[in-house]
């Protein structure tokens, strides 16, 4: 059994389990986390007309992603199935995961891998954790945190945000990340973001 | 914060805390400069070396900030501005090995500014710039100290420091820029030296400390930093109530704040190699690339693998390097790489004409030296394809284009090039891939076969219905947003000739309850139906059928893309669609 804990950084302990080859997708994708869009995108001539979202850079063959589940409310304990899959036959998993401001995360706990797709052999393939969580605000909170992982003896990670929706009345405060520097214009007008360098002078 | 951290296994929280030489991004100090006393009123020289600071990576591909390398900025625009008013007195560009710059001046106190830009005009020129998207798109600088020249002389260097403290960035992060700047300039010397006077159209490249993995509803917000992942676009995407507009350019995530999904890119070079890959497609080739998410172990429609294979190897064309590297965390502690050269090792990947794994280490061993195979045609032979063939083709762009031109320009490598093919499972030839093998099942993955998968261009008979399987068997579990968007299979394609052009009637039927839909692509441009949208996939009446008719259409081939419109998630199909799976949909095309 893992020991538990809600102090921060605190070491839990450890496990490892071995994830047979399966098929997956993309890691850290979730289906709401996916980036797209109905583009009025005019990126190319080729296939004009079509839906043409990002092209983004490629992601390890792990998807971390949250299985459905009973919907969460503010101010009530409820909990998260978080499920790792991977093609690529991992081991040796760690799994770091932090709730943002409004989703509190009080306990971790691995569960019997799952079986419920198809395309993975009984018993293998899919980890599965317990959250349990107390969301104290309703509304988007993410689930965040890395993946890191031994493929071929090979270490490896990723990692991943992942929004939870939260039923209840939005509390915490929107975080508003402070810009560095303010921009200013430069002579010609154009507007400048300057930096400071380590100048030598001789 | 209300925040809870759990940890499962000892050994990743416990950070390792580098020790570090690096400096923080303070600037040295002014003052006065320079040799012997310049006479009153006249001007002075002032030369100099900028650079910036790059972490090395470490032999598990991860990076290694105690050990910095100091690099040339090459290229840059360099203003030298009388300190007291800011004004430009002199403009000049870092020279292309060392970084040096010189200018003569008036005798005044000057600062020394390096833009982040690289811009030369005409043929065989190029504008590229670093700006940030969380600050007004402001355009990167980095500025010297006030300094007073002192003599007819002066050395003013400048070094773009990393901000790094140690165990977080404690100061500011002017090296990114110009490590993403440098990448700029190598992407260039690669193109133009197989194509010297490529003239490249312009691309802004934006990066922010506050770039991080979350989004706007589904969709980038690049004034707050939500962009989701590192990513090309090619056009504008309008803003909306809640995101701001998104315009063309690569945008990169640099996101080190200290939390666990720290993700920062700009000392990735290969992901900022590759993405400019997607740029080179765009302004200089063509990629049919449905875009979306994807991975090498992923069964993708083959315009997806194509482009994505492009840019995983592009990126190693520029770096002369068979690894594809993307680290993540706050210091950069993990990562995710692989080995082009070595069958994408350490993954177990997919392999085949759908399988972006497959095409990098194809069009890398087209590319390295002789040695695990018989080839060695370098980076030029394919950038003549993509320049010609790719642009061209009747059929959309993929890996069988590639390998024919590749051909048809290399005959003496024919049997070199189906050697390596057939190493992918690649066995179709010709652009569209004729008498390609069925896919069959990979044990390695766990994918299933698919049966259905060729031929990859179902050729038409006019009159004739062709039955086609739109399926979801390769999306991810649980995926409703993407389901089978760019996955083998949502979409199936069937090749239309028209002898003599003019009028065509397509009708497709699928069972009752399904959403059959369908576009048409000449050279992968959109042929709008009469009366009808130009897109053919949208949520509609779930009769079974979609029937449209086309006039006027010239003489040539024609590719039908043609799925169940459920099947490719609520991206295209809307939320209100359900995936409904294998869809057995019957097309005939006629002419009367």
């Amino acid at each position: 059994m893992i020991p538990v804990s809600s102090q921060a950084g605190v070491v839990l302990g450890s496990f490892m389990f071995a994830m047979a080859a399966v098929g997956c997708g993309q890691g850290q994708e979730d289906p709401g986390t996916k980036l797209g869009w109905r583009a009025d995108v005019a990126a190319s001539p080729a296939r004009a007309g079509s839906i043409r979202p990002f092209i983004g850079k490629p992601r390890p063959p792990v998807q971390v992603f949250l299985a459905p589940g009973p919907a969460l409310e503010s101010g009530v304990p409820g909990q998260l199935a978080l499920q790792v899959r991977s093609g690529a036959g991992i081991g040796a998993v760690e799994l770091v995961v932090e709730g943002d401001d409004g989703l509190a995360v009080v306990n971790v706990r691995e569960m019997i891998p799952g079986t419920e797709d198809s395309r993975i052999a009984p018993a293998d393939g899919v980890a599965s954790f317990e959250i349990a969580t107390t969301p104290t605000s309703g509304g988007t909170r993410y689930l965040s945190g890395f993946l890191s992982f031994e493929v071929n003896g090979v270490r490896q990670g990723l990692p991943f945000r992942i929004p939870v929706q939260v039923a209840g009345v939005v509390t915490a405060a929107p975080v508003v990340a402070k810009p560095d520097r303010l921009p200013v214009h430069d002579a010609a007008g154009e507007l400048i973001d300057s930096m400071q360098a380590e100048t030598t002078v001789r | 914060m209300d925040r809870a951290r759990i940890v499962l296994q000892a050994g990743l929280v416990a950070a390792t805390c580098l020790t570090l030489s690096a400096c923080g991004g303070g600037g040295g100090g002014g003052g006065g400069g320079g040799g012997t006393t310049p006479p009153p009123g006249g001007n002075v020289t002032v030369s100099g070396t900028v650079t910036f600071e790059r972490p090395s990576y470490r032999s598990n591909n991860t990076l290694d900030f105690s050990n910095l390398q100091r690099l040339p900025v090459r290229g840059a625009t360099v203003e030298i501005l009388r300190s007291s008013d800011q004004s430009v007195l002199v403009t000049t560009t870092t020279e292309a090995t060392s970084g040096n710059y010189s200018a003569s001046v008036a005798n005044t106190p000057i600062i020394v500014r390096v833009k982040a830009r690289l811009v030369k005009p005409g043929t065989s020129g190029y504008d590229f710039e670093v700006r940030n998207n969380t600050s007004g798109n402001a355009l990167y600088a980095l500025d010297s100290s006030v300094v007073t020249p002192t003599g007819s002389t002066a050395r003013i260097d400048l070094n773009a420091a990393t901000g790094w403290g140690g165990t977080s960035y404690t100061g500011t992060r002017a090296a990114a820029p110009f490590a993403i700047l440098d990448m700029l300039w190598q992407a260039k010397e690669l193109l133009q030296g197989v194509e010297a006077n490529l003239t490249m159209p312009a691309v802004d490249v934006f990066w922010s400390t506050l770039n991080n993995s979350a989004d706007c509803d589904g969709r980038p917000d690049p004034a707050s930093g939500a962009i989701g992942t590192t990513f090309y676009v090619g056009g504008t995407i309008a803003a909306t109530d809640n995101c701001s507009a998104t315009t063309a350019g690569i945008y990169v995530l640099g996101d080190a704040s200290g939390n666990a999904d720290d993700d920062a890119d700009e000392f990735d070079p290969s992901v900022i190699a590759h993405e400019f890959g997607h740029y080179f497609e765009d302004a200089f080739s063509r990629g049919d690339s449905l875009g979306g998410p994807h991975s090498i172990d992923t069964r993708h429609d083959l315009t997806l693998a194509m482009s994505e294979g492009w840019g995983n190897a592009f990126q190693g064309f520029v770096l002369n390097n068979k690894w594809y590297r993307d680290t993540f965390g706050t210091s950069g502690n993990l990562a995710f790489a692989f080995d082009m050269e070595n069958d994408t090792s350490p993954y177990l990947v997919e392999s085949g004409w759908f399988a972006e794994a497959s095409v990098h280490e194809f069009l890398w061993d087209v590319y390295d030296g002789v040695g695990d195979d018989q080839i060695e045609l370098g980076y030029g032979s394919m950038h003549t394809v993509m320049r010609n063939d790719m642009r061209t083709t009747d059929a959309l762009t993929s890996i069988y284009v590639m390998a024919n031109g590749l051909e048809t320009r290399n005959p003496s490598a024919q049997a070199a090039i189906r050697s390596l093919l057939q190493a992918e499972r690649i066995f179709g030839e010709g652009d569209f891939g004729a008498g390609e093998t069925p896919v069959l099942r990979n044990t390695s993955t766990g994918w299933p076969a698919d049966p259905d998968a060729v031929p990859v261009f179902e050729p038409v008979t006019l009159g004739v219905p062709v039955n086609t399987v739109s399926t979801i068997q390769f999306a991810d579990p649980g995926d409703t947003f993407y389901q089978a968007y760019n996955r083998l299979g949502g979409r199936r394609y069937l090749r239309i000739d028209l002898p003599s052009g003019g009028f065509l009637r397509i009708r497709a039927q699928g069972p009752v309850g399904s959403d059959p839909d369908f576009s048409l692509y000449r050279n992968a441009v959109d042929q709008c139906p009469n009366g009808g949208a130009c897109s053919g996939f949208d949520f509609s009446a779930s009769d079974g059928l979609e029937e449209a008719t086309y006039s006027g259409l010239a003489a040539g081939t024609y590719v039908l893309d043609v799925a169940e419109c459920s099947n490719l998630g609520e991206v295209v199909c809307g939320a209100d669609s359900t995936a409904r799976g294998d869809t057995p949909i019957a097309v005939t095309v006629t002419q009367q």
